[in-house]
C-alpha cells in the first residue's frame, strides 16, 4: 500500500517544500520593496480615510473636495497614479538591479530554479498589491460617490473607472509586470527606470485620450447595443456622457465620428440656420432634436463599456498574459518557459 | 573514470562577436580541472555555459549522465560562484546565508555559519561593506553549502590574499577528495594551480588549444633552450614547437612530443606555467594544428 501511495504523495511534499523554503527567502530578499509599497499603498488609504472621516461616515459625498479640505481631497485622488510608481520604482529595479549589478548568476543558478524564483517573487507581488489595492479601491469609490442608502448606488458598480477596487488591484499589476519586463528587457537599471516611464505615460495618455477614448465608446455602442440601456447610436445622433462630477456633451458628425460640445459649437454650429441656432442655444435638448439628433443615455452605458472592454479585454487579462510570457521569453537559459531561440 | 562534464564542439556568439569556437573537452568526475586563459579568451563564457546561465549557440553540453546544464535536475547537483557580484549586496551577510538556504532544497546552514565565522566575517555586516576578499569567501562558503556535485568556480583566487588563497585550496582539495566533488575553477595564477588541478583546459581566443590530465600533458612537454630552428632539428620530427615567440633568440622552447623524445639528455621536463605560457603566446597558432 505504502509503495503504491508513495509516487503519488512524493512529488506533491517535494511541490510544497521548495515553496515553503523559498517563500521566507524572497521575503526576505525583497523585504525593503514589500514594505515601500505597503506604506505607499497604506498612506493613501489613511488619507483618504480621514478625508471620508471629516466629510462625515456613511454621508460620503461626490463634493467633498468643496466640503472640507480640498488638498487632502485632491492628494488621496493621485492614487489613479500608483500604477506609475509602481511600474517605475518597484516593477524594473525588481529584476535589472541584480542583472546590473551581476548578482542575478547567483540568484538563477541556486537549486530551486531562475523560472520559480521569478513566478514567486512577482506573485508575492501581485498578491501584495491585490490587496492593498481593494481597500484603496473601495475607500475612493467613497470618496467620489455618495453611497448613503438613500441614494441606492452601489460600490460596485457606482465608481470611478481608473480607482474602483478591480481597476486599481489591475492597473498596479499591470504596472508592476510592466516595469518587471523592462527591467528584464533592458537590464540596466536607469535605462529601465527610463524606458518604464516612457511605457507608463504613453499608456496613460492612451487611456485617457479622450478622442480615443470616445471613438472607441461611439464604436461598441455600435458594434454592442446590447452593452448599453440607451437608444441605438446612429449617425448624426449626439452623446451625452460624464467625466466624474461634471456632465460632457459630444456629438457626432456627419462621418459618425465623436465631437466634443466644444468642437461642435465652434464646427457645426456657425453652419445652422439663424432659427436653428436661436432654437439650439434656448432650448438645447428640443433644438437638437428638431434638427435630427437623438439623445444617447451615455452615463448608464459609461461603467459597462469599461470593464468589458478596457478591463478585461484591452487592459486586463490579455495583457497581463502577454506581459508574464514576455517576462519569461526574456530571462533565456535552459530554465525557461518557452522553446529555445535558435541561433543561426 | 566517468565524465562530469561532456563539452561537444561548443560555440557562442554574441551577437558579431564570438566568444567560443567548437570547444570539445571532457571533464573527469572527481577531477579538479583549471581553465586557465588570456583575458577575454572565453572562459567565463565556458563556466556560464556549464552552470546553465547561457546555451550554447551550437554544440552540446551535458552535466552527469547527460543532464542540460541550467534544468532542475542540474541546477540541484551544480553551484556557481561568479567572478563578481556573487551575492545581493543590499543586505547582511546573515541574510545572504538565509536566501541561499531558501534557494536551495540541500543546504547546510550551521556550516556556512561556521566557516563564515570561521573566517571572521560578521554575520550582521552589509554585503556591500566586505572587501572584495570576503565577499569572495562568502559567495564560495554558499557554494559549498549546498554540496553539490560540480563546483564551478570562476577566478575565485583572484581577490584572496596569499594566505587565503592557499586554505581555500587546500579546502577544495578536501571537499573533492571527502566526497569525491568535481571542482572546476577558472585563474591566472598558474603557479598555484598545479597544487591542486588534475585537469587542464587551456583556452585561447575562444577555442580549447589543450584539455587534458596535467601529469599526461606534462609528460608529452620538454623544455630545450635554444632558437626555434635549433628546437625543431632537437624535435627531430617527432614533436612539434609550441613556443613560436623571438624564434632566432635563444629562449626556453616548449616542444610538444607525441612519442617520447630520443634527444631526451638536451631537454629538461617542463611545468604547468611553461605549458601555459608557451599556448598563450603561441601567435602562430592554426587550428587542428595543437592537440585538443
Amino acid at each position: 500500500m505504502t509503495t503504491t501511495l508513495s509516487p503519488t504523495v512524493a512529488p506533491l511534499t517535494i511541490r510544497t517544500k521548495w515553496l515553503a523554503r523559498l517563500l521566507p527567502g524572497l521575503l526576505r530578499l525583497h523585504r525593503t520593496a514589500l514594505l515601500s509599497v505597503a506604506a505607499i499603498y497604506l498612506a493613501f488609504i489613511s488619507i483618504a480615510l480621514i478625508v471620508l472621516h471629516q466629510v462625515g461616515h456613511p454621508r460620503v459625498s461626490i463634493l467633498a473636495n468643496q466640503v472640507f479640505n480640498a488638498t487632502l481631497y485632491n492628494f488621496a485622488t493621485y492614487a489613479e497614479y500608483l500604477p506609475v510608481f509602481v511600474a517605475v520604482f518597484i516593477g524594473a529595479p525588481l529584476f535589472a538591479r541584480s542583472y546590473e549589478t551581476g548578482t542575478f548568476r547567483f540568484a538563477w543558478t541556486q537549486g530551486v530554479g531562475r523560472r520559480r524564483i521569478v513566478a514567486t517573487t512577482i506573485s508575492i507581488f501581485v498578491l501584495e498589491l491585490t490587496i492593498l489595492s481593494f481597500p484603496l479601491g473601495i475607500i475612493l469609490s467613497r470618496l467620489w460617490f455618495d453611497l448613503s442608502p438613500q441614494f441606492a448606488l452601489n460600490i460596485w458598480i457606482d465608481h470611478v473607472f481608473f480607482t474602483s477596487a478591480w481597476m486599481m488591484a489591475f492597473s498596479s499589476v499591470i504596472g508592476l509586470l510592466t516595469g518587471v519586463l523592462m527591467g528584464i528587457a533592458v537590464r540596466r537599471l536607469l535605462a529601465a527606470l527610463a524606458a518604464t516611464t516612457v511605457v507608463m505615460v504613453v499608456m496613460f495618455i492612451w487611456l485617457t485620450w479622450t478622442t480615443f477614448f470616445h471613438e472607441t465608446l461611439l464604436w461598441v455602442a455600435k458594434a454592442m447595443p446590447i452593452t448599453y440601456g440607451g437608444p441605438a447610436v446612429i449617425k448624426g445622433n449626439y452623446v451625452a456622457s460624464y467625466n466624474f462630477s461634471f456632465i460632457n456633451f459630444f456629438y457626432t458628425d456627419k462621418s459618425g465620428h465623436l465631437i466634443s460640445q466644444s468642437q461642435f459649437y465652434s464646427q457645426i454650429f456657425p453652419k445652422l440656420t439663424r432659427a436653428q441656432s436661436i432654437r439650439v442655444s434656448d432650448h438645447p435638448v428640443a433644438g437638437l432634436a428638431r434638427l435630427g439628433l437623438k439623445e444617447w443615455q451615455g452615463a448608464l452605458f459609461h461603467p459597462r463599456f469599461h470593464e468589458v472592454l478596457m478591463t478585461w479585454i484591452g487592459f486586463g487579462s490579455v495583457t497581463a498574459i502577454a506581459l508574464v510570457v514576455a517576462i519569461f521569453a526574456f530571462l533565456g537559459g535552459n530554465d525557461r518557459m518557452l522553446p529555445r531561440r535558435r541561433h543561426p | 573514470m566517468t565524465s562530469a562534464i561532456q563539452i561537444e564542439a561548443v560555440s557562442r556568439r554574441f551577437r558579431r562577436r564570438t566568444a567560443l569556437r567548437s570547444v570539445t573537452a571532457t571533464i573527469p568526475m572527481g577531477s579538479v580541472t583549471a581553465l586557465v586563459g588570456s583575458n577575454g579568451a572565453g572562459k567565463t563564457t565556458l563556466l556560464n555555459l556549464m552552470a546553465g546561465l547561457l546555451t550554447p549557440s551550437s554544440g552540446t553540453i551535458s552535466i552527469f549522465d547527460n543532464l542540460i546544464p541550467g534544468s532542475m535536475e542540474a541546477l540541484g547537483k551544480v553551484a556557481y560562484v561568479a567572478q563578481d557580484g556573487p551575492v545581493s549586496t543590499s543586505r547582511s551577510v546573515g541574510d545572504a546565508v538565509h536566501i541561499a538556504r531558501a534557494f536551495n532544497i540541500s543546504f547546510d546552514f550551521d556550516a556556512a555559519v561556521l566557516r563564515l565565522q570561521r573566517l571572521g566575517i560578521d554575520l550582521k555586516q552589509r554585503v556591500s561593506k566586505l572587501s572584495g576578499g570576503h565577499r569572495a569567501q562568502l559567495a564560495i562558503t554558499l557554494a559549498l553549502a549546498r554540496t553539490p556535485d560540480l563546483l564551478v568556480l570562476d577566478e575565485p583566487l583572484s581577490s584572496l590574499d596569499p594566505i587565503a588563497r592557499r586554505d581555500l585550496l587546500g579546502e577544495l582539495m578536501g571537499h573533492c577528495a571527502e566526497s569525491g566533488m568535481t571542482i572546476i575553477f577558472s585563474s591566472h595564477v598558474i603557479a598555484e594551480l598545479e597544487r591542486i588541478a588534475s585537469h587542464l583546459v587551456l583556452i585561447k581566443d575562444g577555442e580549447a588549444v589543450v584539455a587534458g590530465e596535467i601529469d599526461e600533458l606534462l609528460g608529452q612537454h620538454r623544455i630545450f633552450m635554444g632558437s626555434v630552428t635549433e628546437a625543431e632539428l632537437v624535435s627531430n620530427g617527432e614533436g612539434s614547437v609550441i613556443s613560436q615567440t623571438h624564434p632566432v633568440t635563444l629562449a626556453a622552447r616548449v616542444i610538444r612530443f607525441d612519442v617520447p623524445p630520443l634527444a631526451n639528455a638536451l631537454l629538461a621536463p617542463a611545468t604547468l606555467e611553461d605549458l601555459a605560457y608557451a599556448y598563450l603566446e603561441h601567435t602562430s597558432f592554426v587550428a587542428g594544428e595543437l592537440p585538443k
